[in-house]
């Protein structure tokens, strides 16, 4: 149980318990408690308990929830800028965690403006230049040049006003100037590497060794990857045990660690040093930890022989039978490319029918955004530009089946439920493999996921499987978080049956609120399916042959 | 979208929402009935805490792990009063323990209640536990769990049920109640005997002792043998389910007898088999497909 002190709300004890036991669902319902206190009756919300709840919240991950409640508290007009800007670099690391690397930077920019202390405004710049380094790896080649160098810059200012102290900064300095070298990009003008990292581990060698002092759990993670920097793989593997072993590698500290390997030091855990680092780390994490997203190739889906019984998140055990489920929906979902490959979004196969009787002769479609294949849309698939392929049902052909568009059965433009519903040439021959839809919709309080199988950046096959909570929905539309990126356009959203309740089609980090609520909030937003056969059922009933959606 | 107002029964409990989510968990595991994915919202009636000092520890895999029942002891016993006892004795008595238990010894003091021949140790935890929670509620006793709160346990319990109740009456779609153990006689209580207690759609009672017959005589005024079926405020079906090798069902697990309408049997007795040895589990009841079925037609799923 917690030892936190509770200033007032009465929350952050159940929280912290809730985080103990990694019961996300019931640390929800404390936050969507909480957030309406704040909005509801502020005075009874101290900044203390604010920032102990958002502390839990990003030791176990659970970066939306943090969002959420740093949001809220923000909304408050607060007099005393010196306390809220804690909660101000909570709500930029959560920005971060979720991919919204953009919105971070407009936060943390407007806070350095402000003039912090020297240690706030490090800590600022740390995050910062964990900002841009995220922008770095999600980037096109083509455009990685500046935020490489913008978060070197970053990283390395607040290493050098203190190199005994901001240990963690100076590796990650070092590691991207690492990584420029790889990428082939200038570093002459940047910091020496390996002066620096052995720097590094000269203090952090000399703390260990000083019995008085407690290992530092990042002084661990960050001795391990200087050695990298010095080619010595070896000890490299020793610090890591070390930092495994630490009271203090929880879920946040573990997952950080494995995402600079893999997405800074690209390993892989096919070749060394990532085949003796990434298998222990990664299986540390998993073991009864939460926010985890599992990106499978296509070939990978395709066995049936994977066993994938893990522990995630609030669900706790969840079935084999229930992965096999999602990974058999998988089959129905399709990358969308234009003619010469370049990745636009997903769709996914259901049964003409369940969309409306009278389009059972089509038998199996394709349904994806207007935005990504429409009519007349700027910017979207022209029928005839337009490529789609299954890339589960292709593994299993050992050869990419490539279907066209043969006719657009009926679409709505992206202004109205963006969605179009494609007959592809060939019809694919999809017995079983269609998605089945639901009109039911699952509960907007804070404990209900959503599944998201789609094709994030034209990569492969990626199913969004934790930090995925379904925010609100109105008749049109429902709002979630989930990990997804462009690409995922036109893609599934699944309830916890593996039914279709939405198709997605945006995230914004200032996505507006439904309900007519002011101000806007991290969030990606889906149609709903039901309002699809809805608007699709009153089309028919006016024109049966109709193709294109008259005003709702 | 419809309601679901669930009760939980005898023993302490984990905290509420955990209570809660481990419910609707054992509802929906194995393709079951998934509330959440259907958009069906939920209240929990949590009294646990009316009788015991603080939620049970630990992560349980069940909901009502009987290793976990906190034992209440015998010095409740003490100032309970001649007829009290003498109810005691009797539901007892009804309980089909294979170990034969002796009558409460006439003074009511604790020390003659130790020299009771009671049965096996989860079998005297179960005793004490449904004997205590059962009679605190019925006769409507004045409890302390901790220091600095006291209860009238019935009328503390009947305010919680009541507050439910009203908020699942202001969903639309049905309102259903879903009690356990216990909670089927916080449930039938005030649905038959609560003023203003606001009407429901359907009642499922799950692993109830309402089929043992010192209960009902218990809710009087209000039960009759001609006339025990809440009417007033049940406006659908009573489902019964049953596994009858559940120890706290009675001899005589089907209600329908008891709770007549203008004696006519209109309580709908579901049996089902769980498994293992103790089937008084409601995890286990909900994994049932006899109780998953009955509330999805309640529920209109």
């Amino acid at each position: 149980m917690s030892t936190d002190h509770d200033h007032g709300t009465g929350l952050v004890a159940p929280l912290a318990t809730a985080a103990a036991h990694y019961d996300q669902d019931g640390a929800s319902r404390q936050c969507h408690r909480l957030v309406e206190l704040l909005r509801t009756d502020e005075d009874r919300v101290p900044v203390a308990d604010v920032l102990l709840i958002l502390r839990h919240l990003r030791e176990k991950r659970w970066f939306h929830l943090s969002a959420a409640v740093a949001e809220a508290a923000l909304e408050r007009a607060e007099a005393d800028e010196a306390a809220v800007l804690p909660i101000r670099l909570h709500y930029a690391q959560a920005l971060i965690e979720q991919g919204l690397h953009l919105a971070a930077v407009a936060v943390l920019e407007r806070l350095l403006e402000r003039r912090p202390s020297p240690d706030d405004a490090a800590e600022c710049r740390g995050l910062l230049g964990r900002a841009y380094k995220q922008m770095f790896v999600v980037s096109a080649p083509s455009r990685r040049h500046r935020p490489l160098r913008r978060a070197i810059e970053l990283y390395d200012h607040v290493y050098r006003t203190d190199p005994d102290r901001f240990l963690w900064h100076g590796i990650n300095s070092t590691a991207l100037v690492q990584r420029a070298a790889v990428e082939g990009i200038a570093v002459d003008d940047l910091p020496p590497a390996v002066p620096t990292a052995e720097a590094i581990l000269a203090v952090i060698e000399r703390r260990s060794a000083d019995p008085d002092l407690d290992p530092d759990v990042w002084d661990l993670a960050t001795a391990m990857e200087a050695c990298l920097v010095l080619g010595r793989e070896e000890e490299a593997a020793t610090w890591m045990e070390a930092y495994m072993a630490h009271p203090r590698a929880d879920t946040f500290e573990l997952t950080a660690t494995l995402r600079q390997l893999e997405e800074i030091w690209c390993f892989d855990a096919g070749r060394s040093p990532g085949a003796t680092l990434l298998p222990r780390l990664q299986a540390r994490i998993l073991a009864g930890r939460d926010g985890g997203r599992i990106e499978l190739r296509a070939d990978e889906v395709a066995e049936t022989g994977i066993g994938l019984e893990k522990v995630l998140g609030q669900e706790g055990m969840v079935t084999y039978a229930w992965y096999r489920t999602g990974l058999h929906r998988g089959r129905a979902v399709a990358a969308i490319a234009d003619e010469f490959g370049e990745p636009v979004g997903t769709g996914f196969l259901v049964l003409a029918r369940d969309l409306h009787p009278d389009l059972a002769p089509h038998g199996t479609v394709l349904l994806t955004n207007s935005h990504v294949v429409g009519v007349d849309v700027p910017g979207a698939l022209a029928l005839e530009d337009a490529r789609v392929t299954f890339e589960v049902r292709s593994a299993e052909t050992s050869g990419a089946t490539t279907h066209r568009v043969a006719e657009v059965l009926w679409t709505s433009p992206p202004h109205l439920l963006d969605t179009s519903i494609l007959r592809l040439d060939p019809t694919p021959d999809a017995d079983g493999d269609s998605c089945p839809l639901t009109a039911a919709c699952p509960r907007t309080d804070g404990t209900q996921r959503v599944y998201v199988i789609g094709h994030p950046q034209g990569r492969s096959l990626s199913f969004a499987i934790a930090d995925n909570l379904l925010l609100d929905r109105d008749d049109r539309a429902l709002h979630y978080r989930a990990p997804t990126e462009p690409g995922s356009s036109g893609s599934p959203v699944f309830n916890r049956r593996w039914q279709v309740i939405a198709l997605h089609h945006a995230g914004r980090s200032d996505m507006p609120r439904l309900h007519g609520q002011a101000g806007t909030y991290p969030a990606n937003e889906g149609i709903w399916i039901e309002a699809v056969r809805r608007a699709l059922a009153a089309a028919m009933t006016r024109t049966p042959d109709v193709t294109a959606d008259g005003p709702l | 979208m419809a309601h679901v107002t669930l009760v939980h029964g005898i023993a302490n409990k984990p905290p509420a929402d955990t209570l809660a989510g481990l419910w609707e968990r054992a509802l929906a595991e194995d393709d079951g009935l998934d509330l959440g994915a259907e958009g069906i919202s939920t209240t929990m009636v949590y009294w646990a805490d009316v009788l015991y000092p603080s939620p049970a520890e630990g992560t349980l895999e069940r909901a009502d792990d009987t290793t976990l029942l906190d034992d209440p002891g015998e010095g409740w016993l003490e100032g309970t009063s001649q007829p009290e006892r003498a109810w005691l004795d009797s539901f007892a008595r009804a309980l089909p323990l294979d170990e034969e238990v002796a009558p409460l010894p006439a003074t009511g003091s604790a020390e003659g209640y130790e020299r009771v021949l009671l049965p096996a140790w989860v079998k005297q935890r179960l005793m004490r536990t449904l004997l205590r929670d059962v009679h605190h509620y019925l006769f409507n006793s004045r409890h302390t769990p901790r220091p600095g709160e006291q209860f009238d346990v019935r009328d503390e319990i009947r305010a919680r049920m009541l507050g439910a109740l009203r908020e699942g009456a202001g969903e639309p779609g049905p309102h259903v109640v879903v009690s356990h153990s216990m909670g089927t006689v916080i449930a039938y209580d005030c649905l038959k005997r609560v003023e203003g207690c606001p009407p429901v759609d359907g009642l499922v009672t799950i692993g109830s002792p309402l089929g043992i017959e010192e209960i009902p005589l218990q809710l009087r005024p209000g039960w009759s043998r001609r006339d025990g079926f809440p009417y007033g405020t049940l406006h659908g079906p009573w489902i019964n389910i049953f596994d009858p090798l559940d120890p706290v069902v009675g001899a005589l697990p089907a209600v329908a007898r008891l709770y007549r309408r203008a004696g006519d049997d209109v309580v709908v007795d579901v049996r089902q088999q769980n498994w293992g040895r103790w089937r008084h589990d409601i995890a286990k009841y909900l994994h049932g497909p006899e109780l998953r079925a009955e509330l999805a037609r309640l529920l209109r799923v």
